[in-house]
């Protein structure tokens, strides 16, 4: 098995978006575990071409990880990123719940606080991570409001500080995966899922799939039971929380 | 796996003639028609005219056995053992452009090169580029934009 991978963090002041660089450096064949803090992303990017409001003050971090796991189970980051910083944001916020929303965002004080997008290709998987720290304008055509870890009291956490101990957090974790498997991942994401028994909307492009939170399944879908009380899978789509009935 | 009967009567030509003859009118690569006993697909072969598979929906009253199923029926299934035949490498959705507003990756008859991405498939907010795997030109894309597709589906053909 390959040594587990060691957190090589660069700061760059100024960039596209932190995956650009990722890529980049995926190319010039960095290890796994090279990651890129930006201070100011000029394009980040969110799911399908939403933008990722980048100002000065949020945490913008991509992670290179080349794992020793097949790529059908590349579906596996996706829980453990959004675990490793939800655990890291949770530690920093005291008395706050911090909580997540299918499949990765973190959720906290009424808003979003993190997104995480992914990005496979051939046998690397840079993790997009964005954290707003300082308190972020709300962005057009967002379902839930922006939340920051300064407005939620996290006054002395800084960009840098949480990139760390979530780069370690990542990787410690991906080593518990690559062994144990996606159950463990998906119970601890279970404990802190944001919709138990929640009602659901999710827009999968293709249509708008609509029930009751049931389970995360073993390869990382959905499940939903809609109002014939039948089970329906999603494994993409914009996922709206519509409370509990 | 059993395949639905492929049969095609006089009334059944007339209309795959003008089902053909609006696929070529539009530039289409694929088009499918259905009624409550009838339902045909269309598609294209790069540099073909369009072939076609009709079957019934329900099982007519005098099926003629021998019937030989059209050459080029291009069914995902059919596909599927195409040697150019590129497929889901996971459950997910399927995405023809880089975004939703933007250009598609390619469409049928472009020239692409090995690794350039010709779609794009979502699982789990993991986006899985698909590239070519060979240089070659896109005879079909099998799939729409926003399609769930399963592993191992066939998403395009290229040639």
């Amino acid at each position: 098995m390959p040594a587990p991978s060691k957190l090589s963090l660069y700061s760059v002041d100024v960039a596209s978006s932190s995956s650009d660089l990722a890529w980049r450096a995926a190319e010039d064949g960095a290890a796994s575990g090279t990651a890129f803090l930006v201070g100011e992303q000029t394009a980040g990017r969110g799911r399908r071409g939403a933008v990722w409001s980048s100002a000065r003050g949020g945490m913008y971090l991509s992670i290179l990880l080349r794992p020793a796991i097949a790529s059908d189970a590349f579906f596996g980051l996706s829980f453990i990123a959004a675990l490793a910083i939800r655990e890291e944001l949770a530690a920093r916020l005291v008395g706050k719940d911090v909580r997540l929303k299918w499949p990765n965002d973190v959720l906290a004080g009424g808003g979003k606080i993190c997104g995480i997008l992914l990005e496979a290709r051939g046998d690397t998987v840079v993790i997009g991570t964005g954290v707003n720290i300082a308190p972020v304008m709300p962005v057009d055509g967002a379902r839930l409001p922006p939340a920051s870890v300064h407005d939620l009291g996290g006054l002395d956490v800084t960009p840098e500080d949480l990139a760390e101990s979530y780069g370690r957090n990542l990787l410690a974790r991906l080593d518990g995966f690559v062994q144990a498997g996606f159950n463990p991942v998906r119970l601890e994401w279970l404990r802190h899922c944001a919709h138990i028994e929640g009602q659901m909307r999710v827009s999968t492009g293709a249509d708008v799939v609509e029930g009751l939170f049931v389970d995360l399944d073993s390869d990382g879908a959905l499940v939903l039971r809609d109002d014939t009380g039948d089970l329906n899978r999603v494994t993409t789509g914009d996922v709206e929380l519509m409370g509990r009935p | 796996m059993a395949k639905s009967p492929k049969v095609s009567g006089a009334g059944d030509t007339a209309l795959v003639k003008a089902l053909a003859d609006i696929l070529d009118e539009a530039g289409l690569a694929e088009l499918e028609y259905e009624t409550a006993d009838l339902s045909v697909r269309l598609s294209r072969v790069a540099g073909t005219a369009p072939v076609a598979a009709v079957a019934p929906v329900a099982a007519p009253a005098a099926t003629p056995a021998a019937m030989p199923a059209p050459a080029a029926a291009s069914s995902a299934e059919d596909m599927a053992s195409h040697p150019g035949a590129l497929t889901s490498p996971m459950v997910g959705t399927v995405y023809v452009a880089p975004e939703p507003d933007a250009p598609a990756f390619v469409a049928v008859g472009d020239t692409v090169k090995k690794g350039q991405t010709v779609l794009i498939v979502e699982a789990m907010k993991v986006m899985n580029p698909i590239t070519a795997p060979t240089d070659g030109k896109i005879a079909q894309i099998m799939v729409q934009n926003g399609q769930p597709v399963e592993f191992g589906e066939v998403l395009v053909v290229i040639e």
